[in-house]
């Protein structure tokens, strides 16, 4: 079931008087059941994923918090990894794998027939294996207590607002937030509303208006010139971002409803002025997942680990022999001497290097998170390269401007161009279906030529787009000064005309047709 | 309290912005507009969807002196172009000709007939449609008057808020790239499968409906398939067929120009004349006596 459906509106009106008229246990049934049908409504068969996941991970919570032998800890800690990220690998990545593998053997001169196979990709199954993984890891490291109560902890795993499309909420954030009955606050309903309008503002408003325009640049760029191409890539980028933060607004909104509080998933990302802001402005629980369970892991910015080098060589071996990008060898043997060279200087430049590798393993697995395709490691590899590159090129950037006397708004407004830039080039790789198609879509905008856009509709695509990536930027600047729903919540006056406002705006501007969140795939 | 006066609001505002955009369709001069609100009175009438747009309206009266309005728009089905050509019909002066290109009845198109909804307050026929293809649009049209002016026509009324839309054609001509595609590109499919989700004896009742609503009225009726881009349509699947059902089920002739023109300079894609083509196309149309 998606947001922009009539069907969830049904279960809503449904779901809420229900919610708020049951107290205690039966109230957590209430979630977890309809959580269950909200899920199963795209396909009953997947809840049993869910539930597996969700039955091994109870069971292995409270193994650890039984035994203190720490050998017997430690493997049921793996016991869980195995079972969650196998079925992650499996129904994610297994062709993924095995195309792979066919593409290196290739690579080598032989010819194999492996058979891929027909398997069918559960919907928000990256986010739901985190969000039960994050549990089992902090209880295994002690961080939290176990939790007792198996409905309880299965509403946690399967709670219908963010379960498909995050955000990914920490156990020690939202289980303890179960513990008591979240009562019915006429606050929480406006401001969660507020949000939630906002939500579907950005996503049936801006991203699916934004939407066709895009498909067509994609599908075949050698049709367009470069400004129609040029155009394409800037809608994309905020599609992708009203339609990722449409559906976290909606989703931490429906949660204050209820009673809940989520963190924020973006904080106006586009307005970064560095690359470590971005992610910590853009999808900020995966980002924060990924820094607690695996860049830190992996030694952080302090040391490196056998893990952060053997899958980068792994990386390196594959990404040759796949792309058969020859000429990426050379460049792989001179980082890789560059590498070795720094690792015996002092033991400062020692941890910086270890920083740039850490950062690249992270963000190379973090763009395969998102799909299980050469082209979301690629858009990973250009983000762990924007982040190396900020801490090498960073310092001398800035002195160099201030020698030149630059006035601080012009040095933040070129800093932010230069990072939305670099931005909209890695979106490119992650938007097209090959390598091919983006190669196309950067060759045709910097062919400078073609500055017209052919059909009429075109315009009218282009025109709408304008209007609103106006509206929505001028939103994000308040955004900058004021948090929204807090306005809305304090502010009667503002509520009204934001809510009308909001409501006006979808009803001329809005696609509607159900369309589905880009997210839901990864 | 803030609730009621969010009702209030929302209605005020839904109304007051619905009527202002109702003003600007009326003063627009898009053919809808001209024929609803204004003036359109005709001797030729022409229909069909995007391809319709190569009854190119300056050498149409160029080449018979005759004032011509053209119905036709991008991805326009035939049950569309039948409501508009009846009310058009009911409204005014029965004119001499009408010239349909048929393959505007080769597919559906709900969200472009729910785009009508800017016009549907002065069509009890396009109210009823949108009421048949997509009731929940035609639900929210009646809720929220802002909602009736959220569609691809409403813009395209705006674009000629001032200038004329006669001239109204896609006139680049088809590049390289899509030449040498032309032989690998998906077929054309007039096969009617369900994905298409294609109801084939509606769109044929349709056809005939309109033809002898058109009939009844004393008006001559011309069915014709307008040009494609030979290499492209000759792999196309089942049109003979199709044609065949088209002239069977509404008894009269079609005249095929799908492979009437070949020189790639005449067109602008695969599917579409530009306006070297289109001239060329019409001169054969008069040729052979169906603008007369």
């Amino acid at each position: 079931m998606i947001f922009n459906s009539l069907a969830f509106f049904g279960f809503i009106a449904v779901f809420l008087p229900l919610y708020f008229g049951l107290k205690g246990k039966w109230r957590l049934w209430l979630c977890l059941v309809g959580s269950y049908f909200f899920y199963g409504w795209w396909d009953w068969r997947f809840l049993s994923l869910i539930l597996t996941s969700t039955i091994i991970d109870y069971v292995v919570g409270l193994q650890l918090d039984q035994t203190t032998d720490e050998a017997k800890r430690k493997r049921m800690m793996i016991t869980s990894m195995v079972v969650n990220l196998g079925f992650l690998a499996f129904f994610k990545y297994f062709n993924f794998f095995i195309g792979s593998f066919q593409e290196m053997l290739m690579g080598f001169g032989m010819n194999p027939s492996i058979n891929t196979l027909k398997i069918i990709l559960p919907v928000g199954i990256s986010f739901y294996t985190f969000q039960s993984m994050s549990y089992t890891i902090d209880v295994y490291q002690r961080k939290i207590g176990v939790e007792k109560d198996f409905i309880r902890f299965a509403t946690f795993i399967s709670f219908f607002p963010q379960l498909v499309a995050g955000p990914i909420v920490r156990a020690s954030d939202f289980l303890p937030q179960f513990q008591k009955d979240r009562e019915f606050d006429w606050n929480r309903v406006t401001a969660g509303t507020g949000q939630i309008l906002l939500g579907f503002f950005k996503k049936v408003a801006v991203a699916d208006s934004l939407a066709p325009f895009v498909d067509q640049c994609f599908a075949a760029p050698g049709n367009f010139g470069s400004l129609h191409l040029l155009i394409g890539v800037i809608f994309w980028s905020f599609q992708i971002y009203c339609d990722f933060s449409g559906y976290s607004d909606i989703a931490i909104g429906l949660a204050r409803v209820l009673g809940f509080d989520f963190p924020d998933n973006f904080k106006t990302p586009y307005f970064s002025k560095n690359f470590s802001e971005f992610w910590q402005r853009w999808h900020i629980s995966l980002s924060s997942w990924l820094k607690d369970y695996l860049y830190i892991p992996l030694g952080g910015n302090r040391s490196g680990s056998f893990g952060s080098v053997f899958f980068l060589v792994i990386a390196m071996i594959l990404s040759v022999f796949v792309t058969r990008w020859w000429w990426l060898i050379p460049i792989y043997i001179l980082g890789t001497i560059w590498i070795m060279y720094r690792l015996k200087k002092d033991a400062k430049t020692r941890a910086r290097t270890f920083t740039y590798m850490n950062n690249m393993v992270t963000m190379l697995l973090g763009g395969l998170w998102h799909g299980a395709g050469w082209a979301y490691a690629f858009w990973g590899f250009l983000h762990g390269l924007y982040l190396i590159g900020q801490r090498v090129f960073g310092p001398p950037w800035g002195k160099l401007l201030d020698a030149m006397r630059t006035p601080k708004f012009i040095q933040n407004a070129l800093a932010i161009a230069i990072v939305y830039f670099l931005t909209c080039l890695a979106w490119i790789f992650f938007r097209a279906p090959t390598f091919d198609i983006a190669e196309q879509v950067i060759s045709g905008i910097v062919g400078f030529e073609g500055f017209s856009f052919g059909a009429v509709v075109n315009q009218f695509w282009v025109a709408k787009g304008v209007i609103l990536i106006l509206i929505l930027l001028s939103i994000e600047i308040a955004n900058l000064k004021f948090t929204f729903y807090k306005v809305v919540q304090e502010n009667p006056i503002f509520r009204v005309i934001s809510f009308a406002g909001l409501i006006w705006l979808i009803a001329f501007f809005g696609t509607f047709g159900s369309n589905s969140f880009i997210y839901f795939q990864f | 309290m803030w609730i009621p006066a969010l009702i209030v609001l929302l209605f005020i505002g839904d109304r007051a912005g619905g009527w202002v955009l109702e003003q600007m369709t009326k003063s627009s001069n898009f053919r809808y507009s001209r024929m609803y609100y204004q003036n359109a009175d005709a001797e030729i009438l022409l229909l069909g969807n995007s391809r319709g747009l190569m009854f190119y309206q300056p050498e149409v009266e160029k080449l018979t002196n005759k004032k011509s309005f053209n119905f036709s728009y991008n991805g326009m089905p035939i049950q569309m172009g039948s409501a508009l050509v009846k009310d058009y019909l009911d409204k005014y002066e029965k004119p001499e000709i009408l010239l349909v290109d048929i393959t505007c009845a080769d597919r559906n198109n709900a969200a472009l007939i729910a785009g009508m909804s800017a016009y549907a307050p002065v069509s009890q026929r396009l109210q009823d449609l949108i009421q048949e293809v997509n009731p929940t649009a035609a639900g929210a049209a009646k809720l929220t008057h802002l909602f009736r002016y959220n569609s691809e026509i409403w813009q395209r009324a705006m674009r000629y808020i001032k200038g004329s839309d006669e001239t109204w054609l896609n006139d680049r001509e088809i590049n390289q790239f899509m030449i040498d595609k032309a032989t690998v590109e998906k077929p054309l499919d007039f096969t009617f499968s369900s994905e298409k989700e294609l109801n084939p004896a509606d769109l044929m009742n349709n056809i005939k409906s309109l033809v002898n609503y058109a009939k009844s009225k004393d008006i001559k009726v011309r069915l014709v398939v307008n040009p494609y881009y030979p290499p492209f349509f000759n792999r196309s699947n089942g049109f003979e067929n199709w044609k065949d059902n088209v002239e069977k089920i509404v008894g009269q002739k079609v005249n095929d120009y799908s492979t009437a023109l070949n020189d790639p300079k005449y067109f602008t894609d695969y599917q579409h004349c530009n306006k070297l083509g289109s001239i060329e196309y019409l001169k054969l149309l008069k040729r052979d006596g169906l603008l007369d």
